[in-house]
């Protein structure tokens, strides 16, 4: 029995000890809470070395605030209870003035809250529920929604003097329905010609709803669905000699589309997040920096955790203090933020940004088949 | 309108006749007609629907389009459905696992020609022998043992080894989708309706295996001993026909065709992955019960049924309505012609 009260008695001295020094520290501490183990670990290990390279860039121009920036970062095993213990550690015993994350919807809909109540500003760089910033104005976000998406493609199919176009998408799946609906509305909205085309989960033959698009005219098809399919419709729709400008979304943002469907693909385009093709100076100075720091090509997400901690970082220096309350605010009064993602950003009053969707293509290079930026279109 | 009247009378004439079993067993005992005789009323309801569609002042061009992709996908339900009708016919038993053994000739076909760089024959007959094998082992190990058993264990036995070919496919195969490279690549224009040579192909396949099966069943004799069997399963046996081997053989040829299914469908529709044989195992027994389950020329009836239902429904309503209306029909069959359409309904004995 002693020994059991010394050790709560040590652990207590200890966990004072650790907080006092955390306080003392001359530091701004910003956390991160992203799945580092687990099968969600490459897109949290994405996200955290975009937010180490901000900090490292922030840090060696003298920090902000005159004090040098730490992150903290831990792993929230994209688990919705270990994200609440996680974000709740890093602002009660780490105390950091913001959170970056977490990484996924069904984690980040969990820290929201507990930022919110605690009154700490929390940017999730990469979650696309829509009720996620919907709990408070301490909750934002840098990726953009998925309605974007529909709203950029119709954009761009219209630039392209596009007046017919359909859309293909999956019955019973909220993403692919919401962004058919968000065609529907925008294509009407623009004067266009416009038919929705259903297909179901697990289906493997398009024809049918392929040969009702060719027959109806539609120049221009809008494919909200995942890169699986993809492979199929373009290379069917090849086969039947049909070929409309595909645009797809950032579920068709994979090599094993051009693996799989090969020629079929060529031509056809996306929405995405982040084009490593995208000619900006700031973005290749991004991608020259993450090369050098971590001696490999990044992946999409880490751009916009690169981009959430840089918002984070510049929203402290613009609030000339390390309070929370005037981070927040001037979080939510960002405007002309120049991000890799797109830029300029701002935040609306949900505190979701206002930002240009990235369009890439398939194009043929050196006799392969490659990705390439075409445009930033607003949604 | 009297054009529309006419043209829908001539269909209606054509599909009776087709159906009715007194002219049927007619026709089959006449040497002259037992081959013209179908495809000549097939030519005839095609007439009648032209002729329609005129009236109606459809696009022609896109309703034939719809058939062409519905017989290819036809093709591939008949050929899983005559395993579902050949197996029940024999031993009354609903063999689930029957669409994961055309996942697994799939996936044979595919290992076939991407790495052993096969051309399509070599490919088709190794994912046949390979399905035809597995079949056979899964009748030896799974079925045997309960011959003698309600029908419900080997049922539930079924429905356990369907589960289980998934689950190892996904262990084995990994549940990442596998593309078809493109093997047939032609396309040709028949007035205006284009017919891909992998479509041409896939249809030709079936209906050379299904004269194929109708031979083996009518004319060798384990075809004889299988029928015999799935007339009275005991006479058989004091007959003298070996009842276990005739079982292997149906499973064998069961198999084999569900795994020809598998690879057709990775040249024209390129991606399989192992849980792809759940949804046309069941199109396939629904194609099965509407042509008459144990009846072998309904399974290919059935299979064209659904396959053609189906795009027609998703060209011209929704495929949101695509499933609903398969298993619609299902329980519309049951319920009108409850042995299906070319069964003959035979009255339990008591």
């Amino acid at each position: 029995m002693k020994r059991g009260y010394l050790v709560v008695a040590l652990t207590f001295v200890v966990l004072t000890a650790l907080t006092v020094s955390a306080v003392a520290a001359d530091t701004i501490k910003i956390g991160v809470a992203a799945p580092l183990t687990g099968p969600l670990a490459p897109y949290g290990e994405g996200v955290r070395d975009g937010a180490i390279l901000a900090v490292e860039q922030a840090n060696a121009k003298g920090g902000v605030l005159g004090k040098q920036i730490e992150l903290v970062i831990l792993d929230d095993q994209a688990d919705a209870t270990q994200a609440a213990n996680v974000v709740t550690r890093l602002i009660q015993r780490e105390k950091v003035v913001g959170v970056i994350g977490p990484v996924i919807s069904a984690t980040a809909s969990v820290g929201g809250p507990i930022c919110q109540r605690f009154g700490i500003p929390m940017i999730t760089p990469t979650a696309t529920a829509v009720s996620i910033t919907r709990v408070g104005d301490y909750v934002f976000r840098v990726c953009f929604l998925d309605d974007s998406q529909g709203s950029a493609a119709v954009n761009y199919m219209y630039g392209e003097g596009i007046k017919k176009a359909a859309v293909l998408y999956k019955v019973g799946d909220a993403y692919s329905e919401g962004l058919r609906d968000v065609f529907m509305q925008k294509t009407k909205e623009l004067g266009m010609e416009s038919i929705d085309v259903a297909y179901n989960l697990g289906d493997t033959d398009f024809s049918a709803q392929l040969s009702r698009m060719k027959n109806f005219g539609a120049e221009g098809v809008f494919c909200p669905f995942y890169y699986e399919d993809a492979v199929l419709v373009t290379r069917q729709a090849k086969a039947m000699g049909y070929n409309p400008l595909f645009v797809g979304t950032d579920g068709w943002d994979a090599q094993e589309l051009l693996d799989q469907a090969g020629d079929a693909s060529l031509g056809s385009a996306m929405t995405t997040h982040f084009s490593p093709t995208d000619s900006r100076p700031i973005v290749q100075q991004y991608l020259a920096d993450f090369q050098a720091r971590f001696g490999h090509f990044p992946i999409v997400l880490a751009a916009l955790g690169y981009d959430a901690t840089r918002l984070m970082i510049e929203a402290i220096g613009r609030a000339g203090s390390d309070d929370p309350k005037a981070i927040r605010a001037a979080i939510a009064a960002t405007e002309g933020f120049d991000g890799v993602t797109g830029s300029p950003i701002s935040l609306d009053e949900n505190g979701d940004p206002v930002k240009d969707v990235t369009i890439i293509k398939v194009i043929e290079k050196d006799g392969e088949l490659a990705f390439d930026f075409v445009a930033a279109v607003r949604p | 309108m009297s054009r529309v009247v006419a043209s829908l009378l001539l269909c209606a004439v054509c599909i009776l006749l087709a159906l009715l079993r007194k002219y049927r067993t007619h026709v089959v005992s006449n040497p002259a007609l037992k081959y013209s005789y179908y495809p000549a009323l097939i030519l005839l309801a095609a007439l009648g629907i032209n002729y329609l569609l005129t009236a109606l002042g459809a696009n022609k061009v896109y309703t034939f389009q719809q058939a062409v992709y519905g017989l290819s996908l036809g093709s591939v339900y008949a050929l899983i459905a005559l395993g579902y009708t050949m197996v029940y016919g024999i031993i009354r038993l609903i063999n689930f696992a029957h669409g994961d053994i055309y996942m697994v000739g799939a996936y044979a076909g595919y290992y076939a020609v991407t790495v052993m760089h096969l051309p399509f024959v070599p490919a088709l007959v190794i994912a046949m022998v390979a399905s035809s094998v597995l079949g056979v082992l899964i009748e030896r190990i799974a079925y045997k043992p309960l011959r003698n058993s309600p029908r419900i264990t080997l049922l539930i036995t079924a429905i356990g080894m369907s589960l289980l070919l998934e689950n190892v496919g996904q262990k084995l195969f990994t549940s990442t989708p596998r593309t078809y490279p493109t093997i047939f690549k032609a396309s040709y224009e028949v007035f205006g309706v284009s017919v891909d040579q992998s479509r041409i192909i896939i249809f030709a396949v079936t209906v050379l295996l299904m004269i194929g099966l109708q031979y083996f069943v009518n004319y060798t004799k384990p075809g004889m001993a299988m029928r015999a069997l799935s007339q009275d399963r005991d006479a058989a046996r004091l007959m003298g026909i070996n009842v276990d081997r005739v079982i292997s053989v149906t499973f064998a040829v069961g198999s084999a065709l569900a795994g020809a299914a598998g690879i057709l469908v990775g040249i024209v529709y390129p991606q399989i992955k192992p849980t792809m044989g759940i949804m046309p195992g069941l199109k396939a027994f629904v194609a099965a019960v509407i042509g008459g389950i144990g009846i072998i020329p309904g399974a290919m009836l059935g299979g064209m049924i659904i396959g053609v239902s189906e795009n027609f429904v998703t060209a011209y309503i929704s495929s949101s309505w695509r499933d609903a209306i398969a298993f619609g029909l299902l329980i519309l069959i049951l319920l009108v012609k409850p042995s299906g359409l070319l069964g003959k309904s035979v009255r339990e004995k008591v």
